[in-house]
């Protein structure tokens, strides 16, 4: 066919498409028109009109056939027939409002579990920075002897790569830190990253607001001290002020002019790393990282993260070739043995996180067992649909037969029942997108309480709707086409005559769809168990003694050393704030300590102790050490078994003491006082420590831990500017906390308070992965849960609706409703007692395999294995019994009228 | 599409319709009565085929219909060769007649 005429069909059918009704009329009246003439020439042969007419329709045939065929040359083209059978497909669905429900729900959760999945992986792997051209950019890495991965550069280097090397368009550098901001009158801890002048000019990055850093700004240390805001910063903690630029703010108690703000969206190059909320120059090194001394001069300080600008033609392969003997010659230069011996360039669509942390394989094959996953939730979700619509068209049979009596060609009908499964999943998409929305926020809200910003950024982007567009549109294929086909395939004859092939209840033949309900309730049965097992190793976890208390007790943090404390100052700072707090009302205790047992820090000691310690290849093993002021064991709730806590005489130039926990006094002074005993720190030489108490076990690193060597040093002899201040208070813990920080901040505002909670709250990051597990486990457990049980309604549906004259028989031979539903739900009972069976052998297996993820409970924990498989029988027979209701309603007249 | 006796091979319906109507322009019943007759009644055409058959011809741009009034002043729908179902009507013609001449020499071949 030409061209035109394609086009003039199209509009043709368009035409039509707008006055459908006319098209039907036109085709009517011609058809009429046929009839009349030839009844008018069998007048003119001698019949009476009323014979005439009569002969003249039989002659004509079936008019309602060869209009209907008419029609689907004529006027039915596929824009038209579309449009009809989107109206038709609504009006059944209107009618079967549950079926709809069910099928909508089934699809949504199938389309929403993947597409969450999809955006989480979209988020890690594919979306690209938000800066020009990401394809071009890569992460440099050094390559040092003797070096476990792949790490940092010093400045020297970073000089060098950039200004000399000749491979790139251009090298930025970049470093983490922590900032104290002051804003108005109060300092706050921003975490923020000190970048190369021409950071932003190599990433191509346009302002939100103001101006970004410039390379021009590279005017030599300390000179026009700027700085440049997240997005996020300036909305919330500046209030989106227009003016923002040319502000001075007080960085570290230095001045500093905010030049502008960074498009939103962006939060720096990591991704397995905090959100970056501030930017400054590298060359405001000496203001903004205190005691660093001369980074810009030591060549073997590596401490910047390197990225490069490809040049145009610039393989990624050459690239890292030229920079590794680049890198060889500066190694050369270098003396000492951790020399440079080459390069790693990994080109960074998404992200500049370390790969020897962060090993991108590992990503990816994580994220294809997710989508794996997801998609296989899919999948069982569209066979789930399927077999409810295969049971549904069984139920429409006669209207199907009847319709290509009609001459509906067998085509316009798979089209039809198409165009339904389209409107189902086209009512599932948005649901879907709505529920990976959903799925997102409490992903988000498992990210564990941190003083900083973590997490992926997950959003709905373009790139999300059009796969979750993908999945719903390939779904509805998936479980629309085969009912389709199978139930248009019917002998029209046998079926008006209402002749269905029988097929007894209880038939042993064993088919795809009731294996695969089989098997969808057992995997629900073994992730039910699963997610029973953590949520009981959660409720144990609650409960484990953690070696302090939770209530009434509250932290927060400060680093005296950004706000340009030198030690004697800031010692001093930390014992006035500690003498203040414990002046106010309403603290019934409070001391200083760092860190806290099951913090992000966690420090170690190596511990000598005179023939304890020894082996023949080491002198000293290592202790969970941590620093506490006068009061901490008390304040925290810790009791002291043995000896006495830290006090007012343990300070500097005292003896240094230390207190041990029992653990420790077991390991090296077992049954005997360990209190009065010396041990020293580093070494057989090192500085020696008194033991002056004993404190009860408690967890230092994870909940689940074992009692392990601890041991405390007086912070007085030992000071650190960054320091945990824990207050116990007489009252409400949230009622006192603002006294206790206004207290602070009266006293020096530009010393920034961070990560300030309570210690219930303190506590749930420790918590989190047993909350994370329960709540995956949970979260997949009811997913499937719902999925089988939708399955098992679907297949039960289907063989009542196939068997509705095998019911009609039974009951007309006096069977009762009764006799029908057990009939029924024998079959349901043995598809769900074979599904759970089956998934409490797999749930045996899988308790092994996460047995070690359980805190104080077993594997193979009675009360989990016992109930949930009663329980699943019992809800999915619930679920047949609905079906099986139907099938006690059945008329036998009705079921056997046509025999 | 055309039964009694021979049974048309398939396709060549449209080609009698297109004859037909290369003789002026003419509604369906007309159509139906001219090739009956061109055919001298060893031929007769099936209405619930016709129609169908109108419609596909006229989608491919052969024929066009237009509602006019018939000789027993009757609201009729005509159909009218195109200059492309004219071409076409050539074609098909000189298709079959080669077509049926070469079937006649291979039955008649001694």
């Amino acid at each position: 066919m030409k061209a035109s005429i394609m086009l003039k069909t199209l509009l043709a059918r368009l035409r039509s498409f707008r006055h459908a009704n006319r098209v039907h009329d036109e085709i009517a009246e011609e058809m009429r028109c046929h009839i009349d003439m030839r009844a008018e020439e069998y007048v003119r042969a001698g019949m009476t009109p009323e014979t005439a007419r009569q002969r003249a329709e039989e002659r004509f045939g079936h008019l309602l056939q060869t209009r209907e065929r008419g029609y689907d040359v004529r006027g039915g083209g596929w824009v038209e027939s579309f449009g009809q059978d989107v109206r038709y497909g609504m009006r059944m669905l209107r009618k079967a409002p549950g079926f709809a429900a069910v099928a909508v729900a089934t699809l949504a959760l199938g389309i929403g579990s993947t597409t969450a999945i999809f955006s989480l992986v979209n988020a890690v792997l594919l979306r690209p920075l938000p800066v020009s051209h990401p394809d071009e950019l890569t992460a440099l890495y050094s390559d040092h002897r003797g070096a476990d991965g792949v790490g940092d550069w010093s400045y020297p280097q970073y000089r060098e790569l950039r200004d000399h090397s000749g491979i790139f368009a251009g090298v930025a550098a970049q470093s983490g830190l922590d900032l104290s901001v002051t804003i108005g009158h109060r300092a706050e801890l921003l975490w923020g990253n000190i970048v190369s002048e021409n950071y932003f000019s190599v990433l191509g990055m346009k302002p939100a607001l103001g101006r970004l850093f410039l390379p021009e700004d590279d005017r030599g240390p300390g000179a026009d001290p700027m700085a440049v805001l997240s997005y996020d910063t300036w909305q919330h903690r500046f209030t989106a002020d227009p003016h923002v630029a040319g502000r001075k703010i007080l960085i570290n108690g230095r001045p500093f002019t905010v030049i502008g703000v960074a498009p939103s969206g962006f939060h720096g190059t990591r991704m397995m790393g905090y959100w970056a909320e501030m930017w400054v120059p590298l060359m405001t090194y000496a203001q903004v990282m205190p005691d660093s001394g001369d980074r810009l001069q030591q060549p073997n300080n590596a401490w910047l993260l390197l990225i490069g600008r490809m040049p145009p033609g610039l393989t990624i392969g050459e690239a890292q070739a030229r920079t590794a003997t680049f890198a060889r010659r500066l190694g050369d230069e270098q003396s000492g043995p951790r020399r440079l011996k080459g390069a790693v360039l990994i080109a960074a669509g998404t992200q500049f996180d370390n790969p020897s942390w962060v090993p991108r394989d590992t990503i990816v094959f994580a994220s294809r067992l997710g989508l794996g996953a997801a998609l296989m939730v899919l999948l069982i979700a569209c066979s789930n649909v399927a077999n409810l619509l295969v049971a549904r068209a069984s139920g429409r049979r006669k209207e199907i037969a009847t319709r290509l009596a009609l001459g509906a060609t067998r085509g316009r009908l798979v089209r039809q029942m198409l165009t339904e499964s389209v409107i189902l999943a086209a009512l599932a998409c948005p649901a879907g997108l709505a529920l990976a929305r959903v799925g997102q926020t409490l992903s988000a809200g498992m990210v564990p309480p941190s003083p900083f910003r973590l997490g992926f950024a997950e959003a709905v982007d373009s790139n999300v709707v059009w796969f979750a567009v993908a999945a719903s549109a390939a779904t509805a294929l998936i479980f629309g086409l085969t009912p389709a086909l199978r139930s248009t395939r019917t002998n029209v004859v046998s079926e008006l005559k209402n002749e269905t092939p029988m097929a007894p209840f209880g038939g042993r033949r064993v088919d795809l769809r009731s294996l695969l309900v089989v098997m969808q309730i057992a995997f629900a049965a073994a992730l039910l168990i699963c997610s029973g097992l953590f949520l009981r190793s959660l409720g144990s976890a609650r409960r484990i003694d953690v070696g302090f208390q939770r209530a009434d007790r509250f932290v927060m943090s400060f680093d005296v050393s950004i706000a340009g404390y030198d030690p004697v100052r800031g010692d001093r700072f930390e014992r006035d704030v500690l003498r203040r707090v414990r002046e106010l009302p309403g603290v019934a205790s409070a001391s200083m300590v760092f860190p806290l047992p099951m913090d992000y820090e966690s420090s170690s000691t190596a511990v000598f102790v005179a023939g304890k310690t020894e082996a023949p290849n080491r002198e000293t093993e290592p202790a969970w050490s941590s620093r506490a002021d006068p009061g901490y064991f008390a304040t925290m709730g810790t009791a002291i078994v043995a000896g006495r806590e830290f006090a007012a005489q343990d300070d500097s130039g005292a003896p240094a003491v230390a207190i041990i926990n029992e653990a420790m006094a077991r390991r090296y002074w077992p049954g005997d006082d360990a209190v009065g005993r010396e041990m020293r720190v580093g070494g057989r030489t090192g500085k020696v420590l008194r033991v002056i108490g004993v404190a009860r076990d408690g967890k230092y690193i994870f909940l689940g831990d074992q009692a392990t060597p601890a041991m405390w040093t007086a912070l007085r002899q030992n000071y650190t500017p960054w320091v945990e201040l824990v207050v116990h208070a007489a009252g409400d813990a949230a009622a006192v906390e603002p006294t206790v920080r206004a207290t602070i901040e009266r006293m020096d505002p530009n010393v920034a308070i961070f990560g300030a909670q309570t210690i219930e709250v303190y506590l749930k990051r420790a918590l989190n992965l047993a909350e994370s597990e329960a709540y995956m486990a949970s979260t997949f457990g009811t997913m499937a849960l719902l999925l089988s049980l939708l399955g098992l309604y679907g297949v039960i549906s289907y063989s009542v609706v196939q068997r509705t004259r095998e019911v009609g028989i039974r009951m007309a031979l006096g069977a009762r409703p009764g006799d029908v539903l057990r009939l029924v739900l024998r079959q349901a009972c043995w598809l769900s007692v074979f599904g759970v069976a089956a998934g409490t052998l797999l749930g045996f297996a899988l308790a092994q395999v996460v047995g070690s993820l359980l805190y104080e409970i077993s594997a193979h924990d009675a009360p989990v294995f016992m109930i949930t498989p009663l329980v699943l029988i019992a809800v999915t027979l619930l679920a047949a019994s609905v079906p099986a209701r139907r099938a006690t309603r059945v008329d036998p007249l009705s079921a056997l009228r046509y025999e | 599409m055309v039964k009694r006796k021979p049974e048309l091979p398939q396709g060549t319906f449209d080609m009698l319709v297109l004859k037909a109507l290369s003789l002026g322009r003419m509604h369906g019943y007309g159509i139906a009565q001219r090739v009956e007759q061109m055919a001298e009644d060893m031929l007769r055409v099936e209405e619930g085929t016709l129609y169908p058959a109108l419609y596909r011809i006229e989608q491919r741009g052969w024929i066009v219909g237009k509602w006019g009034v018939s000789e027993n002043n009757r609201r009729a729908r005509f159909y009218a060769l195109t200059p492309a179902g004219r071409k076409r009507l050539a074609a098909e013609q000189a298709h079959w007649k080669y077509l049926s001449l070469a079937i006649r020499k291979v039955l008649e071949a001694t």
